[in-house]
């Protein structure tokens, strides 16, 4: 278990450039499920079929992260920059990024020296970044505009933590590769036909599920995901979204959407039959793939799974690898055989 | 070694001022590479000090080797500590950065972790935190119990190559000056100098300029040239520019002895080395503010390298602007040794 994760969040894929996440995930999943498919918006879709197929479960996780993309070359050779999904301002500043996965390069900061007033943000629209070329045209014939910007980060992990970027939501995927590999190992097969699929572009406003589950015609939907913590000490425990540690997060309701009973309540239940650590999510704050689906087809009924994460959207996020194991011992327990 | 390695290398390296002792050794092995009979000391608070050659004239180059940081100041709970800064440390620089600790025995990760922006209030959107809001997370390498207050970190990143010869780093201040400094060397014992040399590597000036004091004052040297970074980006209006890739900065001014100044752009005149000029109208923020009126008084020069990003994990040093800072130093030695001898013509 946990094979994927280093590797998947090292991998850079902004919304609608996912192709790496994707291939990465093919590759590992090609010989271990009965179908593969991508749709027009780039979903890939993997099927294992059920004992029973009169239903279809779809589990959902998103490819993309959230980054940036060139969005001007300037005079002397540096970049502008603009948020590709929610980034706030005030996380790039002074960062190390990649660009196109190959160029590194470095966020400019004016130094301390030079500008005395420190609580003042750094908006977008003042931030350069800079790779070392001395002027536009030098600058041109390596990068374009369009180009995808990501942070430079490497996964880390030491005794029960992990701290990487884009567990929001990298982790949703690697939860769904573990399943599918757990079902491979096992020669065994879930309760009904399942369609495990990896989205793009739910960071700029659920793009992508939406076309896969088109196609799919899923009775339910389960979305699993990297969650906000906000367990910080600035916030007292009451103003916390979710606590890291203390195992995975269900959602009876987010921005758009209050969650079908029925998915919420056998997920609760089946939490507690496994005996495993959980805790509801206890702000209302921020959406998943699941407010899409709801507005898809006939109205897709969904339960959203999630993993607590420290700091999501930033360079830096943190994860405990016991809320991990109790998700997926939980989702598993749900694709294997919880009737619904 | 060569000089972009010498400086990713040497830049790699922990060094909040007054904890430098895992750049020391790192320096000294250069130099017992380059000359295996130079001579090493500690002097003063720590400074290490080597001296190569003997007789007079007496020169000495100085930079620190010390870089800015933050330090522990209040434990919080389980997770969280807070901070204050070392030296000058921009908090905006901070957020969303990995840190990394270092105690005698051990090294602890952090981040310095910012609320992601679905749970943030509107009106908290519009200021940067400052050190009294700003935290370390220590829950990624087993929290907070073996921490104490006064434990000192650095912002975890290690050195980058950009395009065009460029490398990024944190503590290029002043890693770049250490690095021409033993360069300099190099060079200088290719050189028929008949003087002595030394080279000072001092603790402490990001917190006060502390540590050059204290060796200007034992070495009593007949010139110093102090080697710091300058800013190669945008200045006022009212002041010239300095740019990356332009050569050394040679410093006029205040702090500055005008015939070393006269020496240092004559040296580079005639061995064809561009240069770049920067006005000190006050102190020049570098050791020659102390080193000049050390003691009696010493002749003094400065001579910089320019990096972009100064104070963040993010300076940027163009590896050409090091070659040829250290070139012009050691012909600066070589000429300033003959005329002292009487046996150059100029």
């Amino acid at each position: 278990m946990r094979k994927y994760l280093k590797d998947l969040t090292n991998l850079a894929g902004i919304s609608s450039r996912e192709e790496k996440i994707k291939e990465y995930i093919k590759s590992n999943v090609a010989n271990k499920v009965d179908e593969i498919t991508e749709d027009n918006m780039g979903n890939l879709i993997c099927l294992i079929k059920g004992k029973d197929s009169s239903k279809k479960l779809m589990l959902d996780a998103h490819m993309d992260e959230v980054g940036f993309m060139i969005t001007r070359i300037n005079e002397d050779g540096t970049f502008g920059i603009s948020p590709v999904g929610g980034v706030d301002p005030r996380v790039v500043k002074s960062q190390r990024l990649k660009i196109e996965e190959k160029i590194s390069a470095v966020v400019n900061s004016t130094p301390i020296h030079l500008e005395k007033e420190t609580d003042k943000v750094e908006q977008y629209e003042s931030i350069r970044v800079y790779a070392g070329f001395s002027n536009k045209e030098e600058a041109s014939k390596k990068v374009h505009l369009g180009d995808m910007v990501t942070f430079d980060t490497t996964y880390y992990e030491e005794n029960s933590y992990a701290v990487a970027k884009a567990f929001d939501d990298r982790v949703g995927c690697s939860i769904m590769m573990d399943i599918i590999d757990y079902f491979f190992e096992n020669s065994e097969k879930p309760l009904y036909d399942t369609y495990f699929n990896f989205a793009t572009q739910e960071e700029t406003g659920l793009r992508g599920t939406g076309t896969a589950a088109s196609k799919i015609h899923p009775n339910f939907a389960i979305v699993l995901e990297g969650t906000t913590a906000g367990d910080n000490p600035e916030n007292t425990p009451d103003k916390w979204a979710t606590h890291i540690g203390n195992g995975p997060v269900l959602t009876f309701m987010h921005s758009g959407l209050v969650l079908n009973k029925e998915i919420f309540e056998k997920i609760v239940d089946t939490a507690k039959k496994l005996g495993i650590k959980f805790q509801y999510k206890m702000r209302t704050a921020g959406g998943t793939d699941a407010a899409r689906l709801a507005k898809t087809l006939y109205g897709i009924p969904a339960g959203v799974i999630s993993v607590p994460c420290r700091y999501i959207h930033s360079p830096q996020s943190i994860m405990n690898l016991q809320d991990y194991e109790n998700t997926y011992q939980l989702v598993k327990q749900l694709v294997v055989n919880t009737p619904f | 070694m060569d000089t972009s390695t010498l400086l990713k290398n040497l830049s790699n390296t922990f060094g909040v001022s007054s904890f430098e002792n895992y750049t020391f050794p790192l320096i000294e092995k250069e130099l017992k590479n380059i000359s295996p009979d130079i001579k090493l000391e500690k002097v003063g608070i720590g400074n290490l000090v080597a001296t190569y050659g003997s007789e007079s004239p007496k020169i000495a180059f100085f930079a620190h080797v010390d870089e800015i940081g933050i330090v522990i100041s209040k434990i919080v709970d389980d997770h969280f500590a807070r901070i204050s800064p070392v030296g000058g440390v921009d908090p905006r620089t901070l957020v969303g950065k990995r840190v990394l600790f270092k105690t005698n025995d051990s090294e602890k990760t952090g981040v310095i972790g910012f609320l992601a922006p679905h749970l943030q209030k509107k009106e908290d959107r519009e200021k940067s935190p400052s050190f009294d809001e700003l935290f370390v997370d220590f829950s990624i390498s087993g929290g907070t119990s073996s921490i104490n207050v006064g434990d000192m970190g650095v912002i975890h990143v290690q050195a980058v190559e950009l395009e065009n010869g460029k490398i990024s780093n944190k503590s290029l201040d002043n890693r770049v000056g250490a690095a021409v400094l033993i360069k300099s060397l190099e060079y200088l014992q290719n050189l028929k100098f008949e003087g002595q040399l030394m080279l000072s590597f001092n603790k402490g000036e990001e917190v006060g300029l502390v540590g050059a004091q204290g060796s200007a004052y034992h070495l009593k040297p007949d010139f110093a040239i102090v080697i710091d970074v300058t800013f190669g980006e945008k200045l006022p209006e009212n002041v010239e520019p300095i740019k990356l890739g332009d050569g050394p900065v040679i410093g006029i001014g205040t702090t500055v002895t005008r015939s070393v100044f006269e020496e240092l752009t004559k040296t580079a005149k005639n061995n064809n080395i561009k240069y770049q000029i920067e006005t000190f109208t006050r102190g020049s923020g570098t050791e020659a503010d102390v080193v000049q009126i050390s003691s009696t008084g010493v002749k003094t020069g400065v001579v910089s390298v320019p990096i972009l990003n100064m104070h963040s994990p993010n300076e940027v040093v163009d590896v050409k602007d090091v070659e040829e800072s250290a070139k012009l130093l050691s012909l600066f030695a070589l000429n300033t040794s003959l005329t002292w001898k009487g046996r150059r013509k100029s």
